[in-house]
């Protein structure tokens, strides 16, 4: 067992467990594999429609379904995936009890072009004369 | 816990720069002023049926000179790097690039503006085509966004961008750290600031963030939730059982040192910035609050010392069953006198607990505390002296920490 304090007297901090969703696979042994044998995990994009646009390729997870397929839902998807995974080789706490805080990074996510038609489609429905934008979306 | 070789022994803590900006004006005058005669500045209208508190007209020359640098930036950012310049300005730090070099910096934000203009466009192309064919409307969705968005948008947008400016502008470059998550992002950003310096990482810290109410993608995303106040502003204690959050636009930063280093270089402080805890209880059952707010105010010391000047800045956003459950506890504590500033200012999310350290230091520092806002049963007129303040910050879905602000004895009360 390493010492508890490194030479400036700090508590030393070790990783026990780990987890990770990319596009090469989910999981550790997924990725580590693949990582080796040399695949890349950029890809087409298909969640939404790139016709126009520059950038046509990604890393895109695009074999974990979430319902509705959004960066919102797709984002909470990868975490808690990572996290069970992360949290089962630590073998620490008990189900649905974390003793500690948890620190996500992510980047914002926001609507989405799928629900702001929804929204758009809605509130045209719902007032076919006016002309349709945040404020007739908000209203409804 | 293991006893570390060679312990720093314990540093006190000042809050020696206060920069602020909301709907009650801007800096400290404005703010103790305003709160003294209970003003509030609440806009029904202009984003009707939902109430915000808009910022006063701003001149951001005034800290941010250069135009080029803010056209760059959305409102948010504006807001933050100009609250960012009045609390270096407030500490003696402007053009002191030795120390500015070793201010580090946390900043607490969300995600910037959207360009309401091309999303509004879009809107009502896809609604005027009524296409049935997805397709249709994908491609001319992407042509919008391919012709009208201006390339740069990203850049006003990215939450660290507002430490980025702060750092362009102000030429603070110590580390630099963003945190994003509502109310808890800006509780963690003070506590650890506070608990850097503490361990003798760091002698002085920039910490603080900015929000824009002004912004109806931001009105529409509280409003999936149903969580914005409608029609008519009422005090965050007044908002009946389905609550409702009234947002304000606001900036807020403060400047933490090590009172050693305060001292050595003559730096005045404001107010001692004792203690910051924060957790973050499941809210599964209707007592997870209240027992999480009771254990932190365990942990902060709070029940020690003097109660009879003792009052409570409280972060409560409106929102319910948080609003209720944080209002349960403080009657528990007994008569300490309680503070909604989300009453008088709005609620700015991860700008709403550094904004609120600011204002209890403001109040300990002139050693009493501003008039209770009226007639919610709520807030206790305060006749003793004040000479600490805990600051709540209890978010309006997850979230909670407590700060001990305290006075320092002799600091000036000069104005």
């Amino acid at each position: 067992m390493p010492a508890e304090l490194d030479t400036f007297g700090r508590p030393r901090v070790v990783v026990t467990g780990m987890g990770l969703v990319t596009s090469l696979g989910r999981g550790r042994e997924d990725n580590w594999r693949k990582l080796t044998a040399g695949e890349s995990g950029i890809r087409p994009i298909t969640r939404f429609s790139t016709e126009g646009l520059r950038t046509r390729i990604a890393g895109t997870v695009d074999f974990i379904p979430v319902e509705p397929p959004c960066a919102p839902e797709l984002t909470e998807r990868f975490a808690t995936l990572a996290a069970e995974e992360a949290v089962a080789q630590a073998a620490i706490g008990t189900q649905g009890d974390f003793p500690g805080p948890l620190f996500l990074a992510m980047p914002p996510v926001e609507l989405e072009w799928p629900q702001r038609r929804e929204l758009a489609l809605a509130a045209h429905a719902a007032s076919p004369d006016q002309r349709i934008g945040y404020d007739a979306a908000l209203r409804q | 816990m293991p006893e570390r070789a060679d312990a720093a022994p314990p540093r006190d803590i000042w809050i020696t720069g206060i920069g602020i900006l909301s709907s009650l004006g801007e800096g400290p005058e404005a703010h103790l002023a305003a709160l003294e005669q209970n003003a509030v500045h609440a806009d029904a209208a202009t984003f009707a049926p939902f109430v915000i508190h808009p910022l006063p007209a701003v001149d951001f020359d005034k800290q941010i000179p250069k135009k080029g640098d803010q056209r760059q930036m959305e409102p948010w950012q504006r807001i933050g790097v100009y609250a960012a310049g009045l609390a270096l300005e407030s500490a003696g730090l402007k053009g002191q690039p030795d120390i500015l070099s070793r201010t580090d910096m946390i900043v607490a934000a969300t995600g910037g503006e959207r360009d309401i203009a091309v999303d509004d466009a879009i809107m009502a192309e896809l609604a005027a085509g009524q296409a049935d064919d997805k397709a249709i409307d994908d491609k001319a969705i992407n042509e919008r966004l391919m012709t009208d968005l201006r390339p740069t948008l990203f850049l006003a947008q990215l939450p660290n961008l507002l430490a980025g400016n702060i750092s362009i502008v102000h030429g603070v470059t110590g580390s630099s750290r963003t945190f994003m998550g509502e109310e808890a992002a800006g509780i963690d950003a003070v506590r650890l600031a506070h608990a850097r310096i503490a361990a003798g990482q760091s002698d002085i810290a920039l910490v603080g963030g900015s929000y824009n109410a002004a912004r109806k993608d931001m009105l529409m995303l509280y409003e999936f939730g149903g969580f914005n106040l409608k029609d008519r502003f009422a005090p965050v204690w007044e908002r009946g059982p389905a609550g409702g959050l009234a947002l304000g636009s606001m900036g807020a930063f403060l400047v933490l040192e090590a009172a050693d280093h305060a001292r050595a270089r003559g730096a005045a402080p404001f107010a001692k910035l004792t203690a910051v805890v924060s957790d973050r209880s499941r809210r599964g059952s209707p007592d997870d609050v209240q027992q999480t707010l009771s254990r932190l105010w365990d942990r902060i010391g709070a029940a020690a010392a003097d109660e009879s000047r003792t009052a409570v800045i409280s972060g409560a956003t409106g929102a319910e069953p948080a609003t209720a459950a944080e209002h349960a506890f403080l009657q528990q504590r007994g008569s300490l006198p309680v503070r909604a500033t989300g009453s008088r200012i709005g609620h700015g999310f991860e700008t709403q607990f550094p904004m609120n350290v600011a204002l209890a230091a403001l109040a300990v520092r002139q050693g009493r505390l501003f008039p209770a806002t009226p007639g919610t049963g709520a807030e206790a007129e305060m006749p003793a002296p004040l000479a600490r303040a805990v600051v709540t910050g209890v978010g309006h879905w997850r979230g909670e920490g407590l700060a001990l602000v305290e006075r320092i004895e002799g600091a000036a009360d000069a104005g």
